[in-house]
């Protein structure tokens, strides 16, 4: 377990600089993008289908190699032979959106035990290490299932657990949520949770921007290859403008919390502290019940927030 | 045109691994040497030999009303050379044994023989003759599926022939007996997976030529 | 998705170390092989009966049917058997005669036990305990790795060539003999592009997780019951002993 250390001034993680890629007989998908990844912050990347997303996750685990710029790791820019690239990905750990892509082997153990001994483990090291992820990440029952035999939603879990089981510093991960049930994204997100727990920083790419605005720290909104807008979800989710032209629809909860702070149910600073539908209505039952309007105090952020991290 | 598990004596299981076992060896050898030179090409390999599992457990129409499956053979050996086939026939017919419970393990050795060795070599020479001399892929895929099912269907009637003489006509008669009863199935179906055959290979050099490339089919 | 594999998945017996399935299985079907059909046929039937339905718990009826596809190609394959030629009562010069139909039914019922003993392992053993084992018994690396992906990748391709069926009988694609074929055909030459593109990103995700050239994986460990083996393997070898006294008993 290493603890989430603040990045040094100026130096992020992992960084993206200047990136070009053009697929071979294809599309421009990046157009000089720029990404800052700092430890410890959840980072979500967002766009329509085709605004580059996926390929620059694929960039910043060297699977492509970019045609300009360059991809800096703690401040060194990672070279194009394929020993630093296998090094970087060491660090960064990237999960395809398809399970299917992945899962190699039938078993899931064998699956998962694929990393550790790639990085050099040994074999008593290495056992010891799925197991742990295995636990870590509550798939010890699916252990010895064949990988046909397993949901979605299971796969997805299994496929992440093969890449943190190489302990990457970043893990990049293509659309985690995309064609899961509610039950089964819970998992993903607690999954995710677990992982940053043991001091993974994550970034990955989703189409669902109410997920994102829940659960990000900060955004990117890419379309046709370049960065749209970069910041904090409410600072990019809640311009209108910005999300029209990456051709996505703004979170309805973002609406719904403008109207609630114009109707002067919350305040602007309760407000940003709600990420979710089920949050808002939790605080205006909360108020209704409440009567006196004593929880409207400024001061009752706090047990505002500590309510909001119970659930 | 699987053997049953428990249909052949047991000389005769023994004797026909014995026969299969050289070119299996041979296509592990090829396999290795593939898998060391070109590390990247190992999930592609793959790829074939489960679509060799899935053509086996694909049911084609058939001119009796019922389904039949085909061999695939013709489809493998075209795309992926005689050689790989022999190993990943081998598997094949492994999976096909524990997982459907078609042909068997003591019938392993003759079926390998009929199925991932004499068709695929009959069925490629086929390809090759004819692709030359017509210039045609279509033709070539197309006798070569038909030749190996043929092929397939001959050596598994003279596998049976030898396994199961007849008191009076001995291994000739029976034979011929075998051939003539599994004609009737037999024929018809390696027309259909030539045509079935044809098609595919011809849409995949237009759809997939790059992966038809790599392939050195095209 | 198929029926062996999910029981053997599924079943009480999956935890278990596949020697102790997979040995007495073989020694069963190396005795209905090498023995004379009777006795030993109908003991073997009734021996993986046994170990499949009470030791197994596989309900009875999906034993049953596990047996009966195959039991129908067994059944039609010993037609060969049983016409010999000659001149018969049709105009083709093919007729039965009583000791080909006694060859025919001993073939008939060696070939249902040595099956059984087949599906026995079959709907016990997980597919990967069997590759484990098999690399266990120094079965090159090349063939255990290419086994453990095209296990993993057939039942891709199988979901996807009956979701494209489907897709094409509700389009009225299977409509008449032609029109079958051709579906056929396009489902197929599909299922194979899309097994073509699979491999290669199946290529990046192996790439991504360091992939140098050789396929290390470590598989589960299930610890070996001897006694649990012995056992089994008695019955087996007193299946043999019953079937050699039978035949010392019937020469004398």
């Amino acid at each position: 377990m290493t603890s989430t250390s603040p990045d040094p001034a100026g130096v992020p993680l992992l960084r993206a600089v200047g990136l070009d890629y053009t697929y071979p007989a294809g599309p421009v998908a990046l157009r000089g993008v720029n990404l800052d990844i700092a430890t410890g912050r959840r980072r979500a990347l967002l766009g329509a289908n085709g605004s580059g997303k996926s390929t620059l996750l694929l960039a910043l685990n060297a699977s492509i190699l970019a045609d300009a710029g360059c991809i800096e790791f703690q401040g060194e820019a990672i070279g194009t032979s394929r020993r630093e690239r296998n090094l970087h990905r060491r660090r960064v750990g990237l999960v395809l959106q398809d399970p299917d892509d992945q899962l190699f082997s039938a078993s899931v153990f064998e699956d998962v035990s694929f990393g550790p001994l790639n990085l050099g483990l040994d074999d008593a090291s290495a056992r010891q290490r799925v197991e742990e992820v295995l636990d870590q990440l509550a798939l010890t029952d699916l252990a010895d299932r064949p990988a046909h035999l397993l949901s979605f939603g299971q796969r997805k879990r299994v496929a992440i657990a093969g890449v943190a089981a190489m302990r990457p510093d970043v893990m990049a991960l293509d659309e985690p949520f995309a064609g899961l049930d509610p039950m089964a994204r819970r998992e993903v997100v607690d999954t995710l949770a677990r992982l940053e727990a043991s001091g993974t920083t994550i970034v990955l790419t989703t189409h669902d921007l109410e997920l994102a605005y829940a659960w990000a720290d900060d955004v990117t909104l890419l379309n046709d290859g370049e960065v749209l807008a970069d910041g904090s979800p409410d600072a990019v989710l809640g311009d209108r403008t910005v999300c029209e032209r990456a051709r996505l629809d703004p979170p309805p909860i973002i609406g719904l919390l403008e109207a609630a702070v114009g109707a002067g149910w919350l305040t602007a600073a309760q407000a940003s502290e709600v990420r979710t539908v089920d949050q808002l209505r939790q605080v205006i039952e909360t108020r209704s019940s409440g009567g006196s309007g004593s929880n409207m105090e400024p001061d009752s952020g706090g047990a505002l927030r500590d309510a909001l991290h119970e659930r | 045109m699987h053997i049953a598990e428990g249909f052949l004596p047991q000389s005769h299981a023994v004797a026909w691994t014995v026969a299969s076992a050289p070119f299996v060896v041979h296509g592990v050898k090829q396999l290795n040497t593939q898998m060391r030179e070109h590390p990247d090409t190992r999930m592609l390999a793959a790829a074939a030999g489960a679509f060799s599992f899935f053509l086996s457990a694909l049911k084609i129409p058939s001119v009796t009303g019922s389904s039949s499956h085909p061999t695939g053979v013709a489809i493998g050996a075209v795309l992926f050379r005689p050689p790989i086939m022999a190993i990943t026939g081998v598997i094949v017919l492994f999976f096909q044994a524990i997982l459907l419970a078609h042909g068997g393990l003591t019938t392993l050795g003759a079926n390998a023989f009929s199925m991932a060795i004499v068709g695929p070599w009959a069925g490629y020479g086929a390809y090759r003759l004819v692709r030359s001399s017509t210039g045609s892929l279509w033709s070539g895929a197309f006798a070569a599926a038909v030749v190996a099912n043929l092929a397939t269907y001959i050596t598994t009637s003279v596998q049976l022939g030898m396994a199961f003489p007849e008191a009076d006509g001995g291994v000739l008669a029976s034979i011929a007996t075998f051939l003539g009863i599994f004609a009737i199935t037999q024929i018809p179906l390696a027309i259909i997976e030539g045509l079935l055959t044809a098609m595919v290979v011809t849409w995949l050099s237009s759809y997939s030529p790059a992966e038809m490339k790599e392939l050195a089919v095209l | 998705m198929l029926t062996l594999d999910v029981l053997a998945n599924t079943g009480r017996l999956r935890h278990r170390h596949a020697v102790e399935k997979v040995v007495p299985a073989l020694v069963l079907l190396i005795i209905t092989i090498a023995r004379p059909a009777i006795p030993a046929a109908p003991l073997v039937l009734a021996a993986t009966t046994f170990a499949a339905v009470a030791v197994g718990r596989i309900p009875l009826r999906r034993w049953l049917r596990a047996l009966a596809l195959p039991a129908g190609f067994i059944a039609s394959g010993t037609i060969g058997i049983m016409l010999v030629s000659g001149d018969g009562p049709g105009p083709i010069p093919l007729t039965i005669t009583e000791a080909s139909a006694i060859e025919a039914g001993r073939v008939l019922l060696r070939s249902l036990a040595g099956t059984s003993a087949v599906v026995l392992i079959g709907v016990t053993t997980p597919m990967v305990d069997i590759i484990v084992l098999l690399r266990s018994l120094r079965v090159p690396a090349a063939v255990t790795d290419l086994m453990t992906s095209m296990y993993r990748l057939m039942f891709d391709l199988i979901a996807t060539g009956r979701q494209l069926r489907t897709s094409q009988t509700a389009r009225l694609g299977h409509v008449g003999l032609r029109r079958s074929v051709r579906s056929a055909g396009l489902g197929t030459t599909a299922v194979f592009i899309r097994s073509m593109h699979r491999a290669k990103r199946l290529q990046i995700g192996l790439d991504a997780r360091g992939y140098d050239g050789e396929l290390r994986v470590l598989s589960n460990e299930r610890p070996l019951g001897m006694a649990r083996l012995a056992i089994a393997v008695t019955v087996a070898i007193a299946i043999l002993a019953v079937s050699l006294i039978w035949a010392r008993s019937s020469v004398g």
